[in-house]
């Protein structure tokens, strides 16, 4: 199976509410109220084909945030997560 | 030797980057099993049990007579390349199949792909949007 991941191309409306933001995604019309740190991780992907270490590098970059095992682990499970919802794809 | 100035200036500008390490927006992870997703879907994700039903028209009339080309776009007719219409509305059910690697009854392997790829680019208010849009929903 691929590690790489990309954010899935078909277009988003974002819009950030307080601490969440909302994505309507358009080829399903579903509405995703999503929280820290899954807009960090969309934004930090562009619209590159990325591992989970890839995604960690880039948040450290940008972000405060302790980077170890657990931070790539999160990351796995944030980006398997949007991958269920069509938000992301595997490539 | 360093002028005061200089030491000034130097000092002034580690303050500067001192500054902008501060503002650096904290991140909050959270934990490997907690979801950080709540999902709206749409009242028509209700009608579950007519999904498979439903049909999709390849194309739909907003570009009726056009021919699909392989990357879903609809081009002009007997473009070098593109597919055909289908003959006939293709049901949820057989999409759902398409999409997990299977060709769509009655089309070569590259037109099911081509169909496909018609059908994943449909928008709100096209002929068999609805329908596909079901097909979308998780779980």
């Amino acid at each position: 199976m691929s590690n790489l991941y990309r954010a899935a191309p078909d277009g988003l409306i974002q819009h950030p509410l307080d601490s969440m933001t909302l994505l309507f995604q358009r080829s399903s019309g579903i509405t995703h109220m999503v929280a820290d740190p899954v807009p960090a991780i969309m934004e930090v992907m562009e619209t590159d084909c990325v591992t989970a270490n890839d995604v960690v590098q880039r948040l450290a970059l940008s972000y405060d945030m302790e980077v170890g095992m657990e931070t790539i682990d999160i990351v796995l499970a944030r980006l398997e997560e949007l991958c269920a919802l069509g938000l992301v794809e595997r490539v | 030797m360093t002028s005061k100035s200089d030491q000034d200036q130097r000092e002034a500008k580690d303050c500067t980057n001192a500054a902008i390490v501060t503002r650096r927006r904290a991140l909050m992870m959270g934990a490997v099993t907690a979801s950080a997703v709540v999902s709206i879907k749409p009242a028509l994700a209700q009608t579950a049990g007519s999904v498979l039903n439903c049909e999709i028209p390849v194309p739909g009339n907003h570009a009726a007579g056009g021919y699909i080309g392989a990357d879903g776009k609809i081009v002009p007719p007997d473009t070098p390349g593109a597919f055909p219409p289908a003959g006939r509305n293709f049901t949820g059910e057989e999409v759902k199949r398409a999409m997990n690697g299977r060709s769509l009854p009655g089309t070569s392997y590259d037109q099911s792909k081509a169909y496909v790829n018609y059908i994943r680019r449909l928008q709100s208010g096209q002929s068999g949007f609805t329908c596909y849009a079901s097909l979308q929903m998780p779980r």
